[in-house]
């Protein structure tokens, strides 16, 4: 049982690696790329087979013995014909890479990707920079070494979490969905409307799939889609900024994730809020890497569509965020013509099909109504609108949690002492979109708690905090791209 | 302006310094951790929803595989828990017996009788 629970976590993360190296537009592999990758796939792994779960549910019932042939058949059958596909390419060395050169223009098959000069192994780095950057990494070795204990000890001491959402909303969903059979459909039932019935289906699905493979209920699947999403969300901003910056700047923003207090708690309470910021994350950084690297291409657009979905699959707070990245990539790209406006509109609404349709379907079927937006009315949300005390009130809460969750002092502080990035080294990756995503991000969070039929210090003492967790790793990915490496702040190095 | 040698690399490690220390700062938790761990009695006490696992195992047999049922909590006399350890026991009887639905607002045949510290499930006929 335990190797099909292997296979179950396996088999759906080689699909989606393989579909990520099939669509990546880049030719040679950037330092971090594979860790990137590695860690997206898994996300977004557990995102799609628990979209094929849901289908399965609604179109056969409970699943049984036959849903694990033909899940394992499916992502076995995807497996292959990518890695053919990956082979064929690889082989007839035709790929569709697409570089940028340093004007912006798009050179397409040839050129490489200037990497970023600060690599591990360059023959003849000077050895005071080669020492820094062993440091660095043997510090994130210990950083996640102690944050493993830390998730493993929280686990064992708390197997169903230690705080509220993880049994009273996620792990009770899977409860009914798992143990109900074909009464599954309860888990939405009127008289479960407390637990929050109409929040969507991403975590619940991907415990009961591993209970499913596992073939009991057990305490220990929550806790491991727990620690997986939140190690790869490090692994993602790992990845994603050495794509960008270099190696040892990629270990240091993970280094800085790992240490807000708060990350490592939610993550290990089993709360859906560390797995909505790996989405987030996942879904900038393609955005990012896309702007930077190769602004003609679609592939990672429809990538960056798919994890958006699983965002919007994963809490409701997710659609806000699709929302956000549309009007965003709206008003970036309007620039740059309608036409290709619309095509990466296009590209990004594919990728966003399956998870979409998946929440298209429990929105409109299964899902009571969200409590916040039955609450609403004209008459009251103006009111409470209008009301300066209450924006005041949020803004101050905002304010008081930022500083708590540290970000506020670490980051200043460490800008401090390194200084900006210099200008002309190397490419300049493009964030404006990411930042307006950010930005509007938290206009919405804002907006939500003023307009909030609930007890306003209640609602921002009970979800501040975590809600900002969103945003944190997006924040640091953004730090990380405009503050200088070790490297850079030492200096132009003196090599013979 | 350039500044010397030195002074940046000083400043780079008092960087990584600052970063690690956060880290290990935000790690302190893991000596409490461990610490409770080592404990036996803490292993089995500090979580309130294992807790309530036990206490709900006998009780679980002898509800129905699904369906709906009522429950009911009492109280020691002159005793009065707030509002909100209510709701939550009330919930943590959600979770322990799901997929049982529970209505906390309705009568049912079978209906949990949560006390103190035991819980039982009796039966209304005609209701």
């Amino acid at each position: 049982m335990m190797a099909m629970l292997l296979l179950s976590l396996l088999l759906p993360t080689l699909a989606v690696f393989l579909l990520f190296s099939f669509l990546w537009p880049l030719r040679q592999t950037l330092p971090g790329q594979r860790v990137l990758q590695g860690c997206l796939a898994v996300g977004a792994g557990l995102g799609l087979s628990s979209v094929l779960l849901f289908a399965w549910l609604v179109l056969a019932g409970a699943p049984d013995g036959v849903y694990t042939l033909t899940e394992t058949a499916c992502f076995l059958t995807l497996s292959g014909v990518l890695g053919v596909a990956l082979r064929r390419r690889k082989k007839l060395g035709n790929g569709q890479y697409t570089e940028k050169d340093e004007r912006g223009e798009v050179n397409a098959p040839t050129g490489e990707y200037p990497v970023p000069s600060t690599g591990f192994s360059e023959p003849g780095a000077p050895t005071p920079r080669v020492t820094l950057q062993r440091l660095v990494m043997v510090l994130l070795v210990t950083g996640v070494i102690l944050k493993l204990l830390q998730f493993l000890f929280q686990s064992l001491l708390f197997p169903h979490g230690e705080h509220g959402d993880a049994w009273y909303i996620w792990n009770l969903r899977a409860r009914f969905l798992y143990c109900g059979g074909d009464d599954w459909r309860d888990a939405f039932s009127a008289v479960v409307s407390w637990s929050h019935a109409d929040y969507p289906l991403l975590l619940p699905l991907s415990v009961v799939r591993g209970w499913h493979f596992l073939g009991r209920e057990t305490t220990f699947i929550p806790a491991l889609v727990a620690l997986l999403f939140t190690f790869a969300t490090v692994g993602v901003l790992l990845g994603a900024v050495a794509v960008l910056r270099g190696r040892t700047q990629g270990c240091l923003a993970a280094l800085v994730l790992l240490s807000l207090p708060y990350f490592l708690q939610l993550g290990s309470d089993q709360y859906a809020d560390v797995p909505l910021s790996f989405f987030l994350l996942g879904t900038l950084v393609l955005l990012c890497l896309r702007d930077t690297l190769v602004p003609q291409d679609l592939s990672l657009v429809t990538l960056a569509g798919l994890l958006a979905g699983c965002a919007a699959w994963t809490k409701n707070e997710g659609l806000l965020f699709v929302a956000c990245v549309l009007v965003a990539r709206l008003l970036v790209g309007v620039r740059r013509g309608w036409r290709g406006l619309l095509r990466e509109t296009s590209a990004f609404l594919v990728g966003l099909l399956p998870t979409g349709c998946a929440l298209l379907y429990f929105k409109t079927q299964l899902a009571p109504p969200n409590d916040l937006i039955a609450g609403q009315g004209w008459e009251p949300t103006l009111e409470r609108l209008a009301d300066f005390s209450r924006s005041t009130q949020v803004l101050k809460a905002m304010g008081d949690e930022v500083v708590k969750s540290w970000v506020a002092v670490l980051l200043p502080v460490y800008f401090l002492l390194l200084g900006r990035r210099p200008s002309r080294e190397g490419p300049r990756p493009v964030i404006g979109s990411v930042v307006l995503v950010v930005g509007l991000m938290l206009l919405g969070y804002f907006l939500v708690y003023v307009t909030t039929p609930n007890e306003l210090e209640e609602h921002l003492v009970s979800s501040l905090n975590r809600v900002l967790m969103h945003l944190w790793p997006v924040v640091i990915f953004l730090f990380f791209l405009s503050v200088a490496s070790p490297e850079e702040a030492l200096g132009p190095c003196n090599q013979p | 302006m350039t500044l010397p040698e030195q002074f940046r690399s000083v400043r780079v490690f008092l960087g990584i310094t600052v970063v690690f220390l956060a880290l290990l700062i935000s790690s302190a938790r893991l000596r409490k951790l461990a610490k409770d761990w080592d404990t036996q009695q803490a292993r089995r006490d500090m979580d309130e929803i294992s807790r309530n696992e036990r206490l709900f195992a006998g009780v679980k047999k002898q509800l129905p595989a699904r369906g709906v049922v009522g429950y009911r909590e009492y109280f020691r006399k002159g005793s009065s828990p707030d509002k909100e350890s209510r709701w939550k026991q009330a919930f943590l009887t959600q979770y322990a017996v799901a997929p049982v639905l529970v209505d906390f607002n309705r009568n049912y045949p079978l209906t949990i009788d949560h006390f103190r510290d035991r819980v039982k499930v009796s039966r209304h006929e005609g209701k």
